[in-house]
């Protein structure tokens, strides 16, 4: 006990310090930004709104305030497992009761930037991820695997969604790949800077979105519409990203935040 | 003849615009009622049920016998008599408007009454009588040349009591949709200066994006109805710089109310016809108020084009009729609101379209083509509701008989 209040206490200088930095990872919640886009004649996202309650005004003069709304899975968001068909039957698979535990870990920084922005629909295999382990070590059990992809440079032009006519084109895992993270190295979950932890055109794989399918299915979580994923380390990561506490909640915007050494 | 309209000449920014004086609104309730058949582009005077005496203007009784009025279709031709132009008037409107020709005509169907009149008629002229909205609602008798010609609904007074889109710049809410296309078009077609389309997001391409931006009257801009942020940066940026704004913005879905109930389609379908209308409104109306007295460029409509099941409901789209009363309900509000600044609302009810959203409705169906004529020859002929297709008209109709009758019928 007397060492663990030694190890917290060195944190707290480290950070009043400046030698442990904090790195936000969220874009900022706005109408403008943008949300995943289904089938037209599935339900959809909700964007983020916001309408003003009073601002200095008749309606409240000395105070400002709004009311907001949105979907569970806008912005910058956590994904439960009962987000997906598969995590529907899974202990403790709705964000109110998740183990806060599991909102800060670590996180494995995979650079697959250079490979997307030269193929868009770039995938992640079980092979790439051997050959990285190869060059980079192990990675390790528990973490967050964070997919730098350097997408979150696109947020604003049309090349983020990058939706054309037979559906959305962006980076993501394949079969392989995820089923490697959860069985064979543990991951907590998967953090990407795409609308989804899915590749754009995942739907048509086999099985259909299968990080969703997947990663949920065997209880890990999901992170997306993250940002500056590039300033952050291989190794050494700190993710804290504890989702709102929303009774049987499917997902929740947040902050995330990263702790790295300065 | 009337000569072909010139653009206007672009405004010294050091003079100051004449402010929006408006004309007296109505007063009694027979004036409103003749202003209701006007908003719909009847020419109707009140006849004695007693004598079969026509009368105008309208009254309360027969100022002959008595006896009870009824309001009934008239022939429209009629004799000018007189004619007299004002050059001089205490009427803050007219002032504003000056010279003015008004003159005295005789109805075919028999009373004499004062007119507003076209340029291309004179003493002894056969003529066709409308019956128009002046810039408060009121309704007024209006004097055409009895064979239309080249440039006729240019005339300067007449452009006063309609809302034509010639050489004016016009505002479209939603032009992702292809009602907003089509209308852009038809726009353009009709002579409008520049016409600004709205994109909620410019980020997502949408068909034959490409075409409208090739096209140098057509200007792409961000405006989402979902975000008061989007419509009041779009007033700021565009406000001071369009004449008309069409709303086409709309959000259909199936769906009914109990049974397979959607409420979260039935709080999107909100969100864009109801609150989406009144974010659109709240930003643009009153900065196109503070325009719509000048001379040269006056601001003058707002349009809103919605189902005509916002009249009765429909079992099939309950929410989305929900959502379209709520907007109905918002406009007739906005209308009285407008009335104040000389800003005319117009509202453009539609059957079903033939699209992917109303393939659970058995035709006849409407185009987006013939939404975008409909509104097009509403404007430019002054008529303020206007129903498109046989459905919406026969639902019109039935429902101004008996509504509840007509609500009975569309909900069986």
């Amino acid at each position: 006990m007397k060492e663990k209040t030694h190890i917290l206490a060195e944190l707290a200088q480290a950070i009043s310090e400046d030698s442990i930095k904090i790195i936000d990872l969220s874009n900022t919640l706005s109408p403008e930004f943008p949300v995943i886009i289904l089938p037209a004649e599935f339900g959809q996202c909700e964007q983020f709104k916001m309408e003003t309650v009073s601002q200095y005004d008749e309606n409240g003069p000395a105070w400002y305030w709004n009311s907001i709304s949105m979907n569970e899975h806008t912005g910058t968001h956590f994904d439960a497992p009962a987000h997906w068909v598969t995590g529907r039957d899974i202990p403790n698979n709705t964000v109110e009761s998740i183990p806060v535990k599991n909102f800060v870990a670590p996180a494995v920084v995979i650079d697959i930037s250079k490979e997307s922005s030269t193929n868009p629909d770039f995938l992640i295999t079980k092979k790439y991820l051997l050959e990285w382990e190869k060059f980079h070590g192990k990675i390790p059990a528990k973490n967050w695997i964070a997919l730098r992809t350097d997408w979150y440079k696109l947020v604003g032009t049309e090349k983020y969604l990058n939706m054309q006519k037979d559906g959305a084109h962006s980076p993501g895992p394949d079969k392989s790949a995820v089923e490697f993270l959860v069985f064979e190295r543990d991951c907590l979950g998967l953090a990407v800077e795409t609308i989804g932890t899915d590749a754009g055109q995942a739907f048509d794989f086999d099985p259909p979105l299968p990080a969703h399918s997947i990663l949920h299915g065997n209880g890990r979580y999901g992170l997306q519409c993250l940002k500056n994923l590039d300033k952050l380390p291989t190794f050494g990561s700190i993710f804290i990203a504890n989702p709102l506490k929303i009774e049987q909640g499917s997902g929740s915007p947040l902050r995330v935040l990263a702790l790295v050494d300065g | 003849m009337t000569k072909p309209l010139s653009a206007p000449k672009k405004k010294n920014p050091l003079i100051k615009s004449r402010i929006n004086h408006v004309i007296p609104a109505i007063r009694s309730r027979a004036a409103l009622a003749m202003s209701c058949h006007a908003s719909q582009g009847k020419f109707v005077l009140q006849v004695c049920n007693d004598c079969k005496s026509p009368t105008y203007p309208p009254r309360d009784r027969c100022p002959k016998c008595w006896g009870e009025l009824t309001w009934k279709t008239q022939k429209r031709s009629a004799v000018l008599l007189a004619e007299t132009t004002i050059h001089s008037t205490n009427n803050l409107y007219f002032q504003g408007h000056l010279p003015w020709r008004i003159g005295t005509v005789l109805l075919d169907s028999g009373p004499t009454a004062f007119a507003h009149l076209h340029n291309n008629i004179k003493i002894g002229d056969k003529v066709i009588i409308n019956i128009m909205l002046d810039r408060s609602g009121n309704p007024a008798l209006f004097a055409l040349p009895r064979k239309a010609s080249a440039n006729m609904e240019n005339d300067y007074q007449y452009r006063q009591f309609t809302v034509s889109p010639k050489n004016r710049r016009v505002l479209i809410s939603d032009g992702r949709n292809k009602i907003g296309q089509e209308l852009a078009k038809a726009l353009i077609k009709a002579g409008a200066e520049t016409v600004y389309i709205g994109n909620s997001d410019m980020n997502l391409l949408f068909d034959d994006q490409q075409n409208f931006i090739n096209n140098p009257k057509i200007k792409m801009i961000p405006l989402n109805l979902l975000s008061t942020k989007s419509t009041t940066k779009a007033a700021q940026q565009y406000g001071g710089k369009v004449d008309i704004v069409i709303n086409t913005a709309y959000y259909i879905r199936s769906g009914s109310v109990a049974f397979g109930g959607k409420i979260k389609e039935l709080q999107n379908s909100m969100d864009i016809n109801a609150h989406g209308l009144s974010r659109l409104a709240k930003a643009f109306c009153p900065v196109l108020s503070t325009r719509s007295g000048d001379k040269e460029r006056p601001s003058v409509a707002i349009v809103d084009l919605l189902s005509i099941f916002s009249l009765t409901g429909h079992p099939s789209y309950a929410g989305m009729a929900a959502s379209y009363a709520a907007r109905l309900s918002l406009i007739n509000s906005l209308r009285s609101e407008m009335q104040k600044t000389g800003l005319k609302v117009y509202t453009i009810l539609l059957g079903p379209i033939d699209d992917e959203w109303h393939q659970n409705i058995l035709p006849p169906k409407i185009t987006h083509t013939q939404i975008a004529r409909a509104t097009i020859e509403s404007l430019i002929n002054g008529q303020e509701i206007t129903a498109v297709g046989n459905v919406a008209k026969d639902i019109l109709s039935r429902w101004k008989i008996d509504p509840l009758l007509a609500i009975k019928e569309m909900n069986q």
